[in-house]
């Protein structure tokens, strides 16, 4: 899938990556990858503008993490981000019941 | 073929040296870690993403955050302004120029509060103009009341404060805005007052905005008249009352009343395309 159709939702799926443990950029990447079942193929620095301003709004925090071999970014989900989340999955539910219920 | 790719994306971000420092060391390690799942520094830097178009995005959001910022300080000195306002009585240097400066600012300064708060996060790049369009026109706006206060030293000196703050604000939004490819606004400042209407009063917003827009020369003449007389009778309340003479008190209404209106036709007149509110849509 093509990341300008990702553009829109690209916050709701980082959000709801980052919501099962706090993960920095490489791991969350693959998480979208694998969750997708390899259907969002992203150029990977596509996420860092999106994680710089989703930790912005105040939806994710970040912190420094020692590694094995390098100290790595990890973010993981504020409350704010939570209830974002919440609301993203709420209006994608009948976004695409509405979508689901023309095209059926 | 990381370190000049590191290299070539370290050039092209132009942003306070911290969080440039902070973006190429995460890339190093995106980078790193894709080598040691087996792919070569060829294949790591090309699924990365060409640098420039990376930097793009990292401008894009800063630019908004930093149109955000701006906009919240200019609300602040607008909010600290009017709280001195209220509070200090008038005086002869109180001139006329103030009081409208006072009114452009507020619609300005409420505008661009809305189409800071109207999106998450960050300004868009297409909303980025508007935003420190009606920032620049707030803030020159509150200059021109700010010098015509006559108070106390401390309130001088805390307007002049906010004052500077909010220009060094504005002055750094515009200059991030300036790195982003200029995009032409996709609404006008109906469509970001329309984003704060609660779902029940959506549908009479809509139809009230899209009949501005269809009449707004006339809209232009109903609220420079509004306001006109809102200022004559306002007049007559606060300052002085019924003088028990009806005719020159009707003659200092209208007389108010059509300097008002004058007013309000000229800033419309002057302001409007600047501030969105006059804008051809597709």
């Amino acid at each position: 899938m093509r990341a300008e159709a990702l553009k829109g939702h690209l916050d709701g799926l980082l959000l709801a990556v980052v919501a099962e443990e706090p993960a920095h950029g490489y791991a969350i990447v693959e998480r979208l990858r694998e969750r997708s079942g390899g259907a969002f193929e992203l150029p990977e620095g596509t996420v860092y503008p999106a994680l710089h301003r989703l930790e912005h709004a105040g939806l994710l925090k970040s912190y420094w993490a020692p590694g094995t071999t390098r100290r790595r970014r990890v973010y993981a989900l504020t409350a704010k981000g939570r209830k974002r989340l919440g609301e993203r999955r709420a209006e994608w539910g009948s976004f695409s019941r509405a979508i689901d219920a023309v095209l059926a | 073929m990381i370190e000049p790719y590191l290299r070539e994306l370290g050039a092209s971000l132009h942003m306070p040296r911290r969080l440039r420092t902070r973006i190429l060391d995460e890339t190093r390690d995106h980078l790193l870690a894709l080598v040691e799942s087996g792919m070569s520094e060829d294949d790591a830097v090309r699924s990365f993403g060409a640098p420039d178009a990376l930097a793009r995005e990292f401008h894009e959001q800063l630019a908004g955050t930093s149109a955000r910022r701006a906009s919240a300080v200019s609300g602040v000195l607008l909010v600290v302004l009017g709280v001195v306002a209220l509070s200090t009585p008038a005086t002869p240097a109180d001139t006329a120029i103030a009081f409208f400066a006072a009114q452009v600012a507020l619609v300005a300064g409420v505008l661009a509060l809305a189409r800071s708060l109207r999106y998450r996060g960050a300004v868009p790049p297409s909303a980025l103009r508007d935003t420190y369009r009606a920032n620049a026109v707030t803030l020159a706006c509150l200059a021109i009341v700010a010098v015509s206060f006559s108070g106390a030293t401390v309130v001088r000196a805390a307007l002049a404060v906010a004052t500077i703050a909010a220009t060094v604000a504005l002055a750094q939004s515009v200059a991030r805005a300036r790195r982003v490819p200029a995009r032409d606004p996709e609404g006008d400042a109906f469509d970001d007052l329309l984003a704060f209407a609660p779902p029940p009063l959506e549908r009479p917003a809509l139809l009230a905005a899209k009949w501005i827009r269809r009449h707004i020369w006339l809209f232009c003449a109903l609220f420079a008249t509004a306001c006109g007389l809102a200022v004559g009778f306002g007049h007559i309340v606060t300052d002085g009352g019924f003088s028990g003479d009806a005719l020159r008190t009707s003659r200092a209404i209208l007389l108010l009343a059509a300097i008002e209106g004058g007013g309000v036709v000229l800033g419309f007149v002057a302001l409007g395309g600047v501030l969105g509110i006059r804008r051809s849509r597709p």
